[in-house]
């Protein structure tokens, strides 16, 4: 279903009938978005369901210009970054225990093997701030220096912890590969 | 520089898309029922915004006057009053919340407190302030402060829920106010802080379900 003016005004009246369609059609992608950026499911939740309430306040803001998914999903990310910061402190002792990972992946195609959610898996399993600078980066797109604007942070700082969450992503990608070439050869 | 890796992810998660529990829904449902009924009508409300501000201030400034005749009339009187005025900081309250009473608190002041957020508190934009100033506006009245938002300020809390609390600790670290939520009304919250001496204040959500712990920059209550 399509998103047109209609429908984005009568969510601004705040008709409920009208805000449940908008939900509907941008659910589950505004939750794949979410659950890239949190640790579990419950975080990606919270993720959800306050991006919606931010999105639903700020509708009258979209002027029109880019699409609106692209702009509904700039909410979602700002939200998990909001949450990011509330939890930066606790999880800073969690993210040391990750830094010293290393190596290259052996089979670049050991992630086509693995489902969406094992590949969401490891992204969720990457430290906090690792996984945001990772998501903004590799995958939506943003520069270092937006990245470092957008989590108040240094470009340095950006580049570092993009590097290690490689280092991560491709230690556990080799074992995860180990795992399955040995199955394959007890099979 | 763009890794063969970086290219891999983007493609398995870039276009996810995952349905969440109908529960979701239902909590914004009823988290926008609560809202402030701000744009039902459609229509801008800067106007309401700025006629409430008016009329605060104005019944502000109304109130300053009275108490000042009172002080010039009778010293003495006045003296007691600020020394009743004195608040002793309660190691712990538990108080039911009351979302009806907007209207009331936003007429009836008597005191007025003002809580500044930190500018870098401000700009990492914290979910449970939701304030486009730089600070929230506390209006108590009896044994309540009510914190607005927009109109007068609320205390936004979005995903706060039952049994969850909210602890207030001073500048020793000392938990000088623990909050706990009995009914979950909406996203915004009625906190009494009348309590709570003028200083800083380190805040803690702890999620009750999850058992995890939101830490936030110090407020400043003077």
């Amino acid at each position: 279903m399509l998103i047109d003016q209609k429908l984005i005004d009568e969510c601004i009246k705040g008709k409920r009938e009208a805000q449940k369609k908008l939900y509907d059609v941008l659910a589950a992608k505004m939750f794949g978005v979410s659950l890239r950026y949190a640790a579990n499911k419950e975080e990606a939740e919270d993720i959800l369901q306050d991006g919606f309430i931010k999105l639903f306040q700020n509708l009258q803001n979209y002027k029109g210009k880019g699409s609106f998914d692209g702009w509904a999903k700039r909410i979602f990310i700002n939200t998990a970054i909001d949450s990011y910061y509330n939890k930066s402190k606790s999880l800073k002792s969690v993210d040391t225990l990750w830094e010293s990972s290393e190596g290259i992946i052996q089979d670049n195609d050991v992630l086509s093997d693995i489902t969406v959610e094992e590949t969401m898996r490891l992204i969720q399993q990457l430290p906090e701030g690792k996984r945001s600078v990772f998501n903004l980066y590799a995958i939506e797109g943003y520069t270092h220096k937006e990245i470092a604007k957008m989590l108040n942070i240094s470009e340095n700082t950006s580049k570092s912890q993009l590097a290690k969450a490689r280092k991560i992503l491709t230690k556990r990608m080799n074992q995860i590969n180990k795992v399955q070439k040995s199955k394959s050869t007890v099979s | 520089m763009k890794s063969n890796l970086d290219d891999l992810f983007k493609r398995k998660l870039e276009n996810v898309e995952i349905s969440p529990s109908d529960e979701i829904w239902a909590n914004i449902e009823q988290n926008l029922s609560d809202l402030p009924n701000v744009n039902k009508s459609g229509i801008s409300y800067t106007k309401p915004v700025i006629l409430s501000a008016i009329i605060l201030i104005v019944a502000f400034f109304i109130y300053l006057g009275v108490d000042f005749k009172n002080e010039t009339e009778n010293t003495a009187i006045t003296a007691e009053s600020m020394h009743n005025r004195t608040i002793k900081p309660k190691p712990t309250i538990e108080q039911n919340q009351n979302a009806n009473n907007f209207s009331n608190h936003a007429i009836s002041i008597r005191k007025y407190y003002q809580v500044d957020v930190p500018e870098k508190m401000n700009s990492k934009k914290p979910t449970w302030i939701h304030s486009k100033e730089n600070h929230l506006s506390i209006f108590p009245k009896k044994d309540e402060l009510v914190v607005f938002e927009k109109k007068g300020y609320y205390l936004n809390a979005p995903g706060i829920e039952k049994d969850d609390k909210i602890l207030f600790s001073d500048s020793d670290g000392e938990i000088r106010l623990t909050y706990k939520v009995k009914t979950v009304t909406g996203q915004f919250l009625f906190i009494d802080l009348s309590d709570l001496e003028k200083g800083y204040y380190s805040i803690e959500i702890q999620k009750n379900r999850t058992g995890k712990v939101h830490k936030h920059d110090a407020i400043k209550i003077q």
